[in-house]
């Protein structure tokens, strides 16, 4: 049966072709848009990751409430604000931190954690000062849980060591500094004198606006700087599966009144624009079905008609229904497989050629558009393809089954 | 045992094509069923081969009758018990010659203990030179004698064949006729023949006359 499927379709060799084409090249576009989309949005996701975490632990924000004023200084008399008080109260920090560790320690879906302080600082570098924002890590935990280190141009995030008063800065702050590796520059917390710190590393995100601002030290140095010694505002915490960050985060939240943000919850414009994608991919994903079915329905159709004759010697010798059905609908199949694997082998080739181009902006650690080639791409290219060769085929061989030999022989003579 | 054909009658709609008809014919016996141009004969031998079935009454092959049979058993019957040869010879395009005449063993899977059966058919036809060739590549008389072979390689109980001789030239329809009568001395297989040619229908050993869907002799 099988073989003369294969014959029929190549005794039709140009209609079979065109379809063949057809359906490969759909899947092809599917694979390029979904590479190139989720190739996107791992690039989206990885620098926000090096931003925050998987989740991120902070402490509460506290407010100034008029009530709470009033009661703590005035419990007993009636009080009219000219100016009510107002603004925060003081820097978020976490109230139990060896709290957190023994949570997160105990929790076996955490790969790791960083326990991070996070502060506003001057840097000053002869005649000019920057404002920057400063994260104090222990390093040996940071790069466990961020690929901050592959974004080093000099230098090494392990360089970074307590008590040595040394700082990697981002490649812009270094050069509106005038500093240079081995410089070494000023840090302020705005109220005491300031720290020499030594420059050891230089990093380069790719973000503009952090390029600016970005500075990574030490905790305990931080710590030191801030006048705040043992203090965290944040845990960063890495999952072993990323998809898990909202449900733990949730549980999270009923243990402390500390807040706790998942990288899905932390960044819901970015996941908005993510979920836009996948619509996109998905329209796609039904156009390449309905391009490559409606080929196969009307190849089939043509085809079905073509052979009303050979369907009735076929019944005519004792082919079951079933059997006439299994015919057409394998050249269905034989169509979206062989053009499910040209799909995905010209989408992986010009995968890899977008992948190639040289762009003359940086996206990330690079100038190339980051592809993705994850396996799932193409099973679902491939089996989108065959498939949708499948549910076409369906109705033009049903109905060359329901064909009696009879009828087309009185037709035919 | 044989094909008892019991009281049948056939109508399209409001025209009767078939009136009553009531005959037996014995196995291994040559039946030619004549009469002219929509005396309804044709619709007979549809009826008798199974690829239709009677407004009333009963046909019965080896003594099922027909009309009880799924289309699973008939589909069975069809490709173990018939052999049909029709006017226009029905060859499969993209099959050769031999792919051709294997086609029923194919659908019951007994393919490869055929093959030395065809080489004798189309050998005793004729035709062995044309094995590899395609139906487009031969001769109307050489694409029928390959129906014929593939309507015997089951080796049947019944040949139904309706007007096996129309597309065929004189030389071409005495061979092939020469054939009917052969196998059906050698074999001793049941054949039923429509034609309208008097000289074919006598060459068989009983001829049934129809005539306005009746059977008149």
């Amino acid at each position: 049966m099988f073989k003369l499927a294969l014959k029929q379709m190549l005794a039709k060799k140009k209609q079979t072709f065109l379809i063949f084409l057809g359906i490969g090249f759909g899947t092809m576009i599917y694979i390029i848009v979904a590479g190139l989309q989720l190739g996107m949005r791992a690039y989206m996701v990885e620098q926000l990751l090096n931003n925050t975490a998987h989740i991120l632990i902070s402490g509460e924000e506290k407010y100034i409430e008029k009530d709470f004023v009033e009661n703590h200084l005035y419990p007993d008399e009636m009080v009219s604000w000219v100016v009510p008080p107002s603004g925060k109260r003081e820097e978020g920090k976490l109230g139990n931190p060896q709290g957190w560790f023994e949570v997160l320690d105990n929790t076996p879906q955490v790969l790791s954690y960083s326990p991070r302080l996070n502060v506003q600082a001057i840097a000053s570098n002869t005649q000019y000062s920057a404002g920057i924002s400063l994260l104090g890590i222990i390093p040996q935990k940071q790069i466990k849980i961020s690929s901050l280190e592959d974004y080093m141009q000099e230098g090494s995030i392990l360089d970074v060591t307590g008590g040595t008063n040394t700082i990697i800065l981002s490649h812009k702050l270094l050069k509106k500094l005038g500093a240079k590796m081995g410089s070494t520059i000023n840090l302020s917390n705005g109220v005491d004198a300031p720290l020499p710190f030594k420059v050891v590393g230089i990093i380069k995100l790719g973000n503009n606006q952090l390029d600016e601002t970005f500075a990574l030290s030490h905790l305990k140095d931080v710590q030191k700087l801030n006048k705040t010694p043992g203090r965290i505002t944040e845990i960063a915490v890495a999952l072993y599966n990323m998809d898990l960050a909202t449900p733990l985060a949730k549980r999270w939240k009923l243990l402390s009144r500390d807040q706790v943000q998942g990288w899905q919850e932390a960044n819901q414009n970015l996941m908005e624009m993510i979920k836009i994608q996948d619509l996109f991919r998905y329209i796609i994903t039904v156009t390449v079905l309905l391009v490559s079915g409606f080929g196969i329905y009307n190849v089939l159709s043509i085809m079905i008609n073509q052979k009303q004759k050979e369907i009735a010697i076929l019944r005519s010798v004792g082919f079951s229904k079933e059997k006439i059905l299994q015919l057409f609908l394998s050249q269905g199949l034989l169509l979206g497989i062989a053009g499910g694997i040209l799909g995905n082998v010209l989408g992986l080739i010009l995968c890899k050629i977008i992948g190639s181009i040289e762009f003359s902006f940086e996206i990330g650690k690079s100038n190339n558009l980051w592809v993705s080639y994850d396996y799932l791409i193409y099973v679902t290219g491939f089996c989108a393809a065959v498939c949708s060769s499948l549910i076409a085929g369906v109705i033009p061989s049903y109905s060359a089954s329901k064909l009696t030999p009879l009828e087309i022989i009185r037709e035919h003579s | 045992m044989g094909l008892v054909v019991d009281h049948i009658h056939k109508d399209f709609g409001k025209q009767k094509v078939l009136k009553d008809i009531n005959f037996k014919i014995e196995n291994g016996e040559y039946v030619s069923i004549s009469g002219r141009s929509g005396s309804g004969k044709s619709t007979l031998l549809y009826i008798l081969s199974t690829l239709d079935i009677p407004t009333a009454g009963d046909v019965f092959l080896d003594e099922c009758n027909t009309k009880k049979m799924n289309d699973h058993e008939i589909d069975v019957f069809r490709a173990k018990h018939i052999g049909f040869i029709f006017q226009f010879h029905y060859l499969i395009p993209e099959l050769t010659t031999l792919e051709n005449v294997l086609l029923p063993a194919t659908n019951l899977k007994v393919e490869s203990s055929k093959v030395e059966r065809a080489k004798e058919l189309l050998n005793e036809l004729e035709i062995l030179d044309q094995i590899h060739k395609y139906p487009s590549q031969m001769s109307g008389g050489q694409q029928q004698r390959v129906a014929i072979a593939r309507a015997l390689i089951m080796e049947p109980k019944y040949i139904f064949a309706d007007e096996p001789t129309g597309n065929l030239d004189t030389y071409n329809a005495a061979k092939v006729m020469d054939m009917l009568d052969k196998i059906n001395r050698e074999s001793k297989t049941t054949i039923v023949l429509v034609t309208h040619d008097p000289d074919f229908a006598a060459r068989a050993k009983r001829e049934i006359l129809l005539s306005d869907g009746r059977v008149v002799n």
